[in-house]
């Protein structure tokens, strides 16, 4: 009786080495995206905060339709400055999977070296990414 | 002046929250995570829970299952905001206890017109 055994294929040693390079270049992309991120939202949450605050000053003097709107459009953009959150939150997750990638293949392909302490592996995430969103639409209400 | 206790661990999500929220005549106060808002919930007059779902330490499943064994938060409202959408994560959130789920992002009227809904 012939014994069932997963398929495997061998790669080269160069070839796994460039998947790592790869691999590890991409996190640090994204690592450099999530500063970026950061920055951007930083500045723009400081500008909406100055809006808002001489919007409150002039508003003291006299609501005209202008300034409606102005306070209507500020209101609107509460949506759309949410996608920090979301970014990042992607971000995170794709990581953790390229980490979780590069990880495996090296404890797939690589022999230890002698009296070298095991590598801890860390999972590729089994979760799906927290964030389904592919526009910035409100999301749905759901009361119990 | 009623008092609502935001939970998020993104400054820009609490910035937000805070912002639309204030603007419609409420108290905010904040917190960064599930543990922090357990700390500020002992120590402050809530009137709701807007908590966030992914966060260190305590998520927002966890914090509604602990507030939910304080008697003093067994009516309180509590709204999930996040950006999980799945009904595994809703039934779960109804499990916990809580009394709504939102889907980040929000729109500030429809937030308000919400826990004006659900608040006491």
């Amino acid at each position: 009786m012939m014994q069932q055994t997963t398929p495997s294929v061998s790669l080269p040693v160069n070839l796994v080495a460039d998947l790592q390079d790869s691999l590890l270049m991409a996190m640090t992309d994204l690592k450099r995206l999530e500063g970026l991120l950061d920055h951007a939202t930083g500045n723009l949450l400081e500008r909406f905060s100055t809006a808002n605050h001489a919007l409150g000053n002039l508003a003291a003097q006299k609501d005209t339709d202008d300034l409606l709107s102005i306070r209507h459009s500020l209101h609107q953009a509460v949506t759309e400055l949410q996608f920090h959150d979301m970014a990042t939150q992607l971000i995170v997750h794709t990581g953790k999977v390229l980490q979780g990638c590069a990880w495996k293949l090296a404890d797939e392909t690589m022999e230890p070296e002698e009296d070298e302490m095991p590598v801890y592996i860390d999972p590729t995430p089994d979760r799906p990414s927290p964030v389904t969103q592919n526009e910035m639409d409100a999301g749905s209400i759901d009361l119990f | 002046m009623q008092s609502i206790l935001a939970v998020d661990d993104s400054a820009s999500m609490r910035k937000m929250v805070s912002f639309t929220l204030t603007g419609a005549g409420f108290h905010v106060v904040e917190a960064v995570d599930g543990q922090d808002a357990l700390e500020k919930a002992q120590n402050h007059a809530i009137d709701l829970v807007l908590t966030d779902q992914n966060m260190p330490r305590l998520d927002g499943l966890g914090l509604t299952k602990k507030l939910r064994e304080h008697p003093k938060f067994k009516t309180t409202p509590i709204l999930i905001l996040t950006t999980e959408s799945s009904d595994l994560m809703k039934q779960a959130g109804r499990a916990a206890g809580a009394t709504g789920w939102l889907v980040k992002p929000f729109d500030p009227g429809r937030l308000i017109e919400v826990i004006q809904k659900v608040i006491r």
